[in-house]
């Protein structure tokens, strides 16, 4: 898989923890990569719950610096983070 | 109608005009607040999807022990935990660790906060003072207010310390209770 389809299916898979736990007021599917999720219903909580599925989905852990508003802004600035937690496991 | 109270000294404030502090503190102290919602039925949902991995990432043991888990005595705690994260102002690339603001109670059931040392640290820098916080549920809605005294409200949020190695210890992934 070459490094943009790789980066394609992280945000595939991104859409659709955000699509089960991220309680957006829009569908997830028509998130545009660097759309501020916190300006579609995005919420703390249910950043959590997209982190845990996150974490089940690409079988890794964020550090806890990584948990900031930032990294849960947008669907680009989350394969981002899923990029760097999996490059230094 | 008699002055019975005339040569009492007034003890009325100023509506304007610096605040009365105790000794040491800036005269310009003001309040700094912060509120929040939470849903129980939303902690609910998260207990039975991840269990023991959500519940430790989130909640300290001592929180865990004093709720018995009941997600609306979680929910209220989430909401007080961000009601101060709130009050930190804390910028947006600035580690949010929930396990690093604890709610307990103190001797009289009244909610307590314990900031981690980052934490504790992010707030020194702003001048806060001790963090009081109170907590609702009813019908399922949780809701939270924090409040503090900023010393100086010139002085905004700086830079965040480096995660500090003595914060709250970070649970093992595979779940444990």
């Amino acid at each position: 898989m070459t490094g943009a389809a790789a980066r394609e299916a992280d945000i595939a898979a991104i859409r659709d923890a955000l699509g089960r736990f991220g309680r957006l007021s829009v569908s997830a599917g028509s998130v545009a990569p660097e759309t501020d999720l916190y300006g579609v219903g995005f919420t703390s909580h249910a950043a959590v719950n997209v982190m845990l599925a996150l974490e089940d989905a690409f079988d890794i852990e964020f550090p806890d610096e990584l948990l900031t508003r930032a990294t849960f802004g947008s669907i680009a600035a989350l394969a981002d983070a899923v990029s760097r937690t999996r490059a230094a496991a | 109608m008699p002055q019975a109270v005339e040569s009492r000294p007034s003890v009325v404030r100023p509506a304007t005009g610096p605040v009365r502090v105790p000794e040491g503190r800036s005269a310009r102290a003001v309040p700094r607040v912060g509120v929040d919602l939470a849903d129980p039925a939303e902690i609910a949902a998260s207990i039975a999807r991840f269990g023991p991995r959500y519940l430790d990432r989130v909640f300290t043991p001592a929180e865990r022990a004093h709720t018995g888990d009941a997600p609306e005595r979680l929910a209220a705690r989430f909401a007080a935990k961000e009601a101060v994260i709130k009050l930190l102002r804390l910028p947006a690339d600035t580690a949010v660790v929930y396990r690093e603001v604890e709610i307990v109670a103190d001797a009289a059931g009244a909610p307590l906060v314990h900031l981690a040392p980052r934490l504790e640290a992010l707030a020194a820098a702003q001048g806060l003072g001790p963090i009081a916080v109170s907590l609702s549920h009813e019908r399922g809605l949780a809701a939270a207010t924090a409040l503090a005294l900023a010393s100086d409200p010139s002085r905004a949020a700086g830079p965040a310390p480096a995660l500090a190695s003595e914060s709250a210890p970070r649970p093992t992934r595979g779940g444990r209770r």
